[in-house]
């Protein structure tokens, strides 16, 4: 059986690098992930995960358990991203005030005229759709992105994402259906041009 | 009872499973009845399906994972020393 992760912990806090090595390795993949999803770049995911992990190892005399080790540990990596974000070139990004949610109900269900779900298009084996869903996703705002990715990719439920974000419940939720809601936008969007093509 | 409107902000809920059941029928009912409501629900379906297909994880690369370690054993030492 594993250790937990309580007790990798306690052992790294009395100075045994090997168990801090041991959470390293746990969760060096998952936070390259998000960060190599945040970042937009290999360069500054490996330099958020290489930061990560340090604070991590400064700060963690300080951890006292009271949250998840690794609800813990997304929270110093999102901030990382996100003040490298804050420090770069600010990044474009795209309202999220869905139409879906301001339109007059008669004005989107005329848009609602073709179900794409069925469409053999609607694959990832298509490239163009991974393209414009990969897209997508990064022209999210960041705390959109961030919740979305936090959900999703490092499968933390909604609890877990609002206290890695410091938000409550309800804006979690809120945020990630919000995110959703943009993502099936675009990527009807892409259908409309797309029926229009052909 | 719930509308367009009010489906719009509860599929995220719906597909979380984190509804009555009741509203889970009412839901169920409305999209059966009403063609936008029913394309609406079935796209939104269709991107949670293609967004967990797009989440798949990537390896960690080979160097990423040396440099990682080599850094950490430099930094750990270095703040050992002070």
């Amino acid at each position: 059986m594993p250790v937990s992760d309580e007790i990798l912990v306690k052992k790294s806090q009395k100075g045994d690098y090997p168990s801090f090595e041991e959470l390293v390795k746990r969760y060096e993949k998952k936070i390259y992930n998000l960060a190599y999803r945040i970042m937009g770049n290999k360069e500054d995911a490996s330099d958020v995960l290489q930061e990560t992990f340090l604070q991590a190892f400064k700060k963690l005399s300080g951890f006292k358990g009271k949250a998840k080790f690794s609800t813990w540990l997304y929270r110093i990596a999102v901030n990382i991203c996100l003040m490298r974000k804050r420090k770069g070139k600010r990044m474009e990004t795209v309202s999220l005030d869905i139409p879906i949610l301001t339109k007059k109900e008669d004005e989107i269900k005329r848009e609602l005229r073709d179900d794409w779900s069925e469409s053999p298009l609607a694959t990832l084996e298509n490239e163009e759709i991974k393209r414009n869903l990969s897209e997508a996703i990064d022209s999210l705002p960041e705390e959109y992105k961030t919740v979305f990715l936090l959900r999703g990719l490092n499968g933390l439920s909604n609890e877990e994402v609002a206290n890695v974000m410091k938000i409550s419940l309800p804006a979690a939720k809120s945020r990630l259906h919000r995110a959703r809601l943009f993502l099936r936008d675009k990527l009807s969007q892409y259908f409309r041009e797309y029926g229009s093509k052909g | 009872m719930i509308d367009f409107k009010k489906l719009c902000q509860l599929l995220t809920d719906y597909f979380e499973e984190e509804l009555e059941s009741d509203i889970c029928t009412e839901i169920d009912e409305l999209v059966s009845e009403d063609f936008g409501c029913k394309v609406l629900f079935n796209t939104f379906n269709k991107t949670l399906q293609l967004c967990k297909e797009i989440e798949e994880e990537m390896e960690v690369p080979e160097e990423v994972h040396i440099r990682l370690y080599e850094f950490l054993k430099i930094e750990i030492r270095r703040e050992e020393e002070i």
